[in-house]
């Protein structure tokens, strides 16, 4: 058996025998990503996803109780203050439709920023391991003639190591882009919850009103005069 | 030519008391979607911390947002008692007296 060979077969066996150890990174600034990044959440990240999607859905059930309703009253109330509340419903309706969209992208951006951090801990878990086996093999092999062999082809494996920190260059990406997501809709939400008529997002739900000041606050119709005929000439 | 016009206020009345006691429940689920919604720790790790901050803002606002649908549903039906009102009331001033 050459050198070379048994080299191979020295990583291999510590990359089997090492298998599930803790990673080991190498390097300090390796070390920082990987806990900043790999210490993470991503289960509850793409779990609270999932319940903002939910959420939005939800959302559809409103509308189609408030649509039942206004089938129910139907003919019983034909009158313009009935266009003025219909009106009302109308734009109540899209704040609930915007309401959903928001709840659906939060719920994308959270479930795509849970899959760069799943993507980033298993590249690191992968490359830690590796580079620890290497290291692990180069030690086994130091008193063994194969040494040069294994210290070369351990050498070459650890330089792909370096895929951690282009993994970790992705996952700060699609993290970024995530809160960046969040950020701005929190921002929108915060501004449509300050808005007045006419402001940034126009109306939210608590400036809908039922509109009906065309018919002078009321509904139009007043007492008659109450006054006795006159005689009949 | 006259406005077809046709108001029974009892009506009016009933839809109001739906819109508060069917379609206004109807968020209750989304607010407890929305508080569920948590991000235990480690949350977004370490390098993510800022984002934690953010999101659990975002989560706030929502959580207000989503009251603010479900109080305007009651606001809807005090409107729709204040027209019913109004109609009673100009239908009584309306009555045929014969003395």
């Amino acid at each position: 058996m050459n050198p070379f060979t048994s080299g191979v077969i020295m990583l291999r066996f510590a990359l089997g025998s090492s298998f599930g150890a803790a990673p080991f990174v190498s390097s300090a600034v390796r070390l920082g990503i990987a806990v900043g990044l790999g210490v993470s959440n991503p289960g509850s990240i793409w779990q609270a996803g999932d319940e903002w999607k939910q959420a939005a859905n939800q959302l559809e059930v409103v509308k189609t109780r408030i649509a039942n309703a206004n089938a129910k009253v139907g003919p019983q109330w034909i009158a313009e203050d009935k266009d003025a509340y219909l009106n009302a419903v109308s734009v109540y309706n899209q704040e609930v439709d915007d309401l959903k969209k928001y709840l659906e992208n939060v719920g994308t951006s959270l479930q795509a920023v849970a899959a760069a951090y799943y993507a980033f801990a298993a590249m690191a878990i992968v490359a830690g391991t590796f580079a620890f086996a290497c290291a692990v093999a180069v030690g086994l092999a130091m008193a063994t003639p194969a040494f040069p062999a294994v210290r070369a082809a351990a050498e070459a494996a650890v330089s792909a190591v370096a895929i951690t920190a282009g993994a970790a260059a992705k996952t700060i990406t699609a993290i970024a882009g995530g809160a960046t997501a969040i950020l701005l809709a929190g921002v929108a939400l915060a501004k449509a919850f300050q808005s007045q008529p006419g402001g940034v997002k126009g109306a939210d739900f608590k400036v809908i009103t039922i509109d009906y000041s065309p018919l002078n606050g009321g509904n139009g119709y007043v007492a008659p005069r109450r006054e006795l005929p006159g005689p009949a000439k | 030519m006259a406005q077809d016009i046709h108001v029974t206020s009892n009506a009016i009345r009933q839809l109001g008391k739906d819109l508060v006691e069917d379609a206004a429940p109807a968020f209750d689920p989304v607010a407890r979607q929305v508080a569920e919604a948590a991000i235990e720790a480690p949350g977004f790790g370490l390098l993510g911390f800022a984002l934690q901050g953010a999101y659990e803002s975002a989560q706030g606002y929502l959580a207000d947002y989503v009251a603010a649908g479900k109080g305007q549903l009651g606001t809807f039906r005090d409107k729709l008692d204040g027209i019913a009102a109004t109609w009673e009331q100009a239908e009584s001033a309306n009555q045929v007296m014969y003395r």
